[in-house]
């Protein structure tokens, strides 16, 4: 039966396998009796495993010294609880042969370490007769593994708990508490007998289980599986690039130093390094700009056409640094240096510096703006005025602080496309800061055509886009006085943006901008598809509850905070003039392109009263909310919907009583504050219809009869009375009760 | 001696009627009462066309040897950020304190898939720096091979933040496949492979982390660590480096696809055909009883009586 051999990898083996199949039945039926006959005479050979990633096996010779192996065999199955390992006995008789084979074809196994202690058992002899072939094909599948010691690391001194050192004497072992493990030799769990190493009082031991299962592997043919193929030493370079070619793994990048190239051949366009020319170097024209965190970490070379902005913080921490601190100072940002109009205009290849001064015509200074306040309602022009220089940050020991620090620096270029840059103008914001504290700054830069005069944005075309402001604006009629002419209308739009369609914003303390002047009080715009919800506090002292009078000057205040000055002397929803715009790109002159708000209710004032007792004042009826709705939907095809303005509605909310609760009698304190809420929000409602193809109904035949088709069941014939009718039917269904009534 | 059926054998009859007569029109609705209704109701209890399915696959994970480090510190001008990008190296030099790094990927079964990545940097910390917080991005190749060809650049993100300043930083983790669309059953997929921490086309836009995140995250397919184990160390002796290291596992992923025309058919197939033998046998039932009491009128052939 030792002969047969399973041979797997190969066609055959199904063939093989088949025609064999009752032979293994056999086979696993005599394993299966053997089996039981050793269990029934020598049943006392016990070994658990623990179930972790490997199996550890630790066996128990009759129950006693139990000696818990702290390494591992490794052991590919899947076993679970307690298992009794049959046949031992048998097997552990076997090593002694075998490993007497081994020291028999000289290998450096001590004999020493077998004892020869094991009784054979009767059945020994019955198994031996198949082991042997176990122990043969082992030999032959692992023939080095078999001789490694890879716990015998430190040479001429006994490894500790290494039993299959030589080093180690026999006294020496008694030191130890456990022996590493070796890996069993087999790697394919399929075989029939799985070879693990047993350390039995530091005595290394080996144990062929037998494995249960309708199929094993007795012999396998082709040891050569479970071996790695050897592989030359490499001498040559050209051997080493060939094998690693073929073994293309990924490793650690070069180091390689980045540097945007200058290159003059290259057309000027968007996306193209703007440089500048710092004494005949050949600079990236770049700006601070934060990485990670909020402060300004890295500069960031710009990009030509690409408008950019960013903020980023710098700290001042000493009187030091606030003069020496490059960022800080306004000269770094247009002196010192010339923009670079083109690099085409530059023949030379870069090599970091110009042989001789730039030209006047080819490199440009940066044209310094000062800018008195950050008012963004205000335009640029008129709140920046041209400088020739400006203050560099300086430590103001009295008042403690650094002066002249830049806050906000904005780059305008001017060009002309490929030609290149024409203008270069920085608008900067200086501001004064304490020590020790970090100052958040703003750089940004934006690119114009040199030939635009005022560039107006829209907010889309034709459809809105998301995150764009919505258009608002008032109608406007131009009467003309000759007769016979239509009157013009036409929509009248503010050119900036944040103009428009707009809710009341809380200042930094979170009070509202009650008293802020004209076109600058703090408003946030109304962006297409967000919906926003602001609000803010209203700060009332006593005065503001002295009369009604007084009480409809707070109302009055209130809804201009709300509505933006828009429902100021409307009093009927008709007369509101405020129109949105349709779409992002909608004319003024088309007042077709322009939908009206509604207005749900005027907030009057109608109880105008106030109220004082002793202990609280009022003001009632005060509309302290407002809610925009809007509605859109989505227009034209389904691959570029186009966001479209239906209407939409303004909604003061219910009008309150503002209570002012005294502290003591009379409200004494006219110094007193309390505060109540007012809130915008904003909606956007979608009410896109989804598209749906709707056919066109079958058309309806007419089926004319002559008039009188029908005649007896017409109303104005003598028939259809019911008892006719009644009597139709009795004669139709009994005629038996008609032959009655004859 | 006792007698038993060796072999029985069942007589056929023939029931025969004209074109046109009763006979084939009830045949034929009888034909279309057995075919369609097992069709509906395959249909109309779901699941009829399978239009995802699964499989298991470990995937072939490499680590690029692409990473990036962010640690914060106490003094907040003076992060660590290491990186292999050489540009972002290039403009953050200052903070590149990563004197060394270690990897190792194990195959530990042997199956040509590596398992495991070991992952660890030392980083040179000032004297009086201690760190807080650390934000650590790895980059992977990624290859499927069972159903599709599939392959991309995935990442796997760690971020831990502590109060107390760290001595070390160590991290188990699973690297796990997400998925938003099924995979294709057939072909190649490069789709996702593309840099995820792409310095070229990133700066020219303004990079920030969040961004980036946020087009990863909007990917079909991704990867992300998950189950995984973070453990600070604290208490880091002035003179030695602060450790991260981190284990990340490569493990079998069950993967959806969208399964190909013959698989959708042979389920289809096999749920039909499951219905209908019930149909046939019914209604086999009804026409044998129909024919036999010659509810409708034909002629039944006998195969004994070859006379007509």
């Amino acid at each position: 039966m030792k002969n047969l051999v399973l041979k797997m990898g190969n066609s055959a083996a199904l063939i093989l396998g088949i025609s064999t199949f009752c032979f293994y039945v056999c086979i696993y039926a005599q394993n299966e009796t053997q089996s039981q006959e050793i269990n029934s005479t020598e049943a006392n050979i016990v070994c658990t495993n623990n179930v972790t990633d490997d199996m550890n096996y630790v066996c128990d010779l009759d129950k006693a010294n139990v000696t818990p192996s702290s390494a591992a065999i490794t052991e590919t199955e899947d076993f679970n609880g307690t298992t009794e390992i049959v046949g031992l006995e048998s097997t552990l008789s076997t090593e002694v042969v075998s490993i007497a084979n081994e020291t028999e074809s000289g290998l450096p196994v001590t004999i020493s370490t077998v004892k020869s202690e094991i009784q054979t058992t009767k059945h020994s002899e019955t198994t031996t007769e198949t082991v042997p072939a176990t122990t043969e094909m082992v030999l032959e599948a692992q023939p080095v593994s078999n001789e490694i010691c890879a716990c015998d690391l430190s040479m001429n001194s006994c490894d500790i708990n290494c039993c299959c050192d030589g080093d180690c004497s026999d006294n020496d072992r008694l030191a130890f508490s456990a022996c590493h493990t070796r890996t069993s030799f087999n790697f394919d769990s399929r075989h029939c007998y799985q070879t693990h190493f047993v350390y039995h009082n530091n005595t290394e031991l080996k144990l062929v289980r037998n494995e249960d299962g309708l199929f094993c592997i007795v012999r396998d043919n082709l040891p050569e599986r479970f071996t790695y193929q050897n592989r030359k030493v490499v001498t040559t370079l050209l051997e080493f690039n060939k094998l690693h070619r073929n073994h293309k793994t990924f490793s650690w990048p070069a180091q390689e130093v980045y540097r945007p190239l200058f290159d003059s051949s290259a057309p000027f366009r968007q996306g193209s390094v703007i440089w500048a020319v710092v004494n005949r170097t050949l600079v990236p024209f770049s700006l601070p700009m934060k990485v990670t965190h909020a402060l300004c970490q890295a500069s960031r070379a710009m990009y030509y056409l690409n408008d950019w902005s960013g903020t980023c913080q710098v700290p001042a921490s000493d009187v030091e640094r606030c003069e020496s601190h490059r960022e800080l100072s306004a000269n770094t940002f247009y002196k010192g240096f010339t923009v670079l109009v083109s690099p085409q205009f530059i023949n030379e290849t870069y090599d970091n510096r110009l042989k001789e001064d730039c030209p006047a015509d080819v490199c440009i200074p940066v044209t310094v703006h000062l800018c008195s306040e950050l008012k963004s309602k205000i335009s640029l022009f008129e709140q920046c005025t041209e400088v020739s220089d400006l203050q560099s940050a300086v430590y103001n020991s009295a008042l403690q602080h650094c002066q002249n620090v830049v806050k906000e620096v904005r780059y305008m270029i001017y060009h002309n496309g490929t030609v290149g840059i024409t203008k270069v103008y920085a608008y900067v914001w200086l501001t004064n800061m304490t020590l020790n504290t970090r100052l958040s700054q703003k750089f940004s830069i934006t690119f114009h055509w040199a030939k635009d005069t005022e560039t107006f944005h829209r907010s889309g075309n034709p459809g809105y886009i998301v995150g764009k402001p919505v258009m608002s604006g008032k109608k406007v009629t131009q009467i003309f006085g000759t007769e016979g002419e239509i009157d013009k209308e036409a929509i009248e739009i503010d050119e900036n943006p944040e103009k428009w369609l707009s809710i009341a914003g809380a200042k930094n303390d979170g009070r509202c901008d009650l008293e802020g002047n004209e076109g600058n009080s703090l408003r946030y715009s109304v962006t297409f598809g967000e919906n926003r919800r602001s609000s803010c506090m209203i700060f009332v002292s006593p005065s503001n509850f002295t009369s009604p009078s007084a009480c409809a000057a707070l109302h009055k205040a209130v809804i201009q905070l709300l509505s933006g000055n828009m429902v100021a002397n409307v009093t009927s929803a008709k007369e509101f003039n405020f129109y949105i715009a349709t779409f992002g790109d909608a004319k003024v002159e088309d007042t077709g392109d322009w939908t009206q708000v509604i207005l749900e209710s005027v907030p009057s004032f109608l109880t105008s009263s106030s109220r004082s007792d002793d202990w609280t004042l009022t003001c009632k009826g005060i509309v302290t909310s407002i809610h925009i709705d809007i509605m859109f939907a989505n227009v034209g095809s389904l691959a570029v919907p186009q966001a479209k303005i239906l209407g939409s509605v303004f909604r003061f909310g219910p009008p309150h009583d503002i209570m002012f609760t005294c502290s003591s009698l009379h409200c004494a304190h006219e110094t007193d504050e309390q505060h109540f809420e007012v809130v915008s929000s904003v909606s956007f409602v979608d009410v896109t219809k989804p598209a749906i193809v709707e056919f066109a109904e079958p058309p309806v035949y007419e089926v004319k009869l002559p008039h009188d088709f029908f005649y007896p069941f017409f109303s104005n014939s003598p028939l259809l009375r019911p008892s006719n009718a009644l009597v139709l039917v009795s004669l139709f269904f009994f005629p038996s009760v008609q032959s009655r009534l004859h | 001696m006792a007698v038993y059926t060796v072999f029985s054998e069942y007589i056929r009859y023939e029931y025969k009627s004209t074109v046109c007569s009763k006979a084939t029109l009830f045949i034929s609705v009888i034909f279309i009462l057995t075919v369609i209704p097992p069709m509906l109701i395959a249909y109309r209890s779901y699941g009829f066309w399978i239009k995802s399915d699964v499989y298991r696959e470990q995937p072939d994970v490499h680590f690029k040897h692409e990473y990036l480090l962010i640690i914060e510190t106490d003094t907040l001008e003076a992060p660590v950020i290491c990186s292999t990008y050489q540009y972002f190296s290039q403009i953050i030099k200052e903070h590149n304190h990563c004197t060394m790094i270690k990897s190792r990927e194990e195959d530990n079964n042997r199956d040509g898939k590596y398992d495991e990545l070991y992952f660890e940097i030392q980083v040179q910390l000032l004297q009086n720096q201690a760190a807080h917080a650390v934000t650590l991005f790895l980059l992977f190749d990624y290859k499927l091979y069972k159903m599709s060809s599939f392959q991309m650049e995935s990442l796997g993100m760690i971020q831990y933040s502590s109060s107390l300043p760290g001595a070390r930083f160590d991290v188990v983790a699973d690297l796990r496949l997400t998925q938003k669309q099924l995979l294709h059953n057939r072909g190649r997929d490069v789709r996702f492979n593309k840099a995820v921490l792409n310095m070229e086309d990133i700066f020219p836009e303004s990079f920030s982390l969040p961004t980036l995140l946020k087009n990863y995250a909007k990917r079909n397919v991704s990867t992300i660590l998950k189950n995984a184990y973070p453990l600070w160390t604290v208490g880091r002796p002035a003179d030695e480096p602060f450790i991260i290291s981190a284990v990340i596992h490569y493990p079998e992923e069950t993967i959806l696809y969208k399964p190909g025309f013959w698989q959708i058919m042979k389920w289809a197939w096999i749920q039909y055909i499951s219905i209908l033998v019930i149909f046939v046998c019914v209604f086999r039932t009804v026409k044998s009883y129909v024919f036999q009491n010659q509810l409708i009128t034909s002629i039944k052939c006998t195969p004994w009586k070859k006379d007509y």
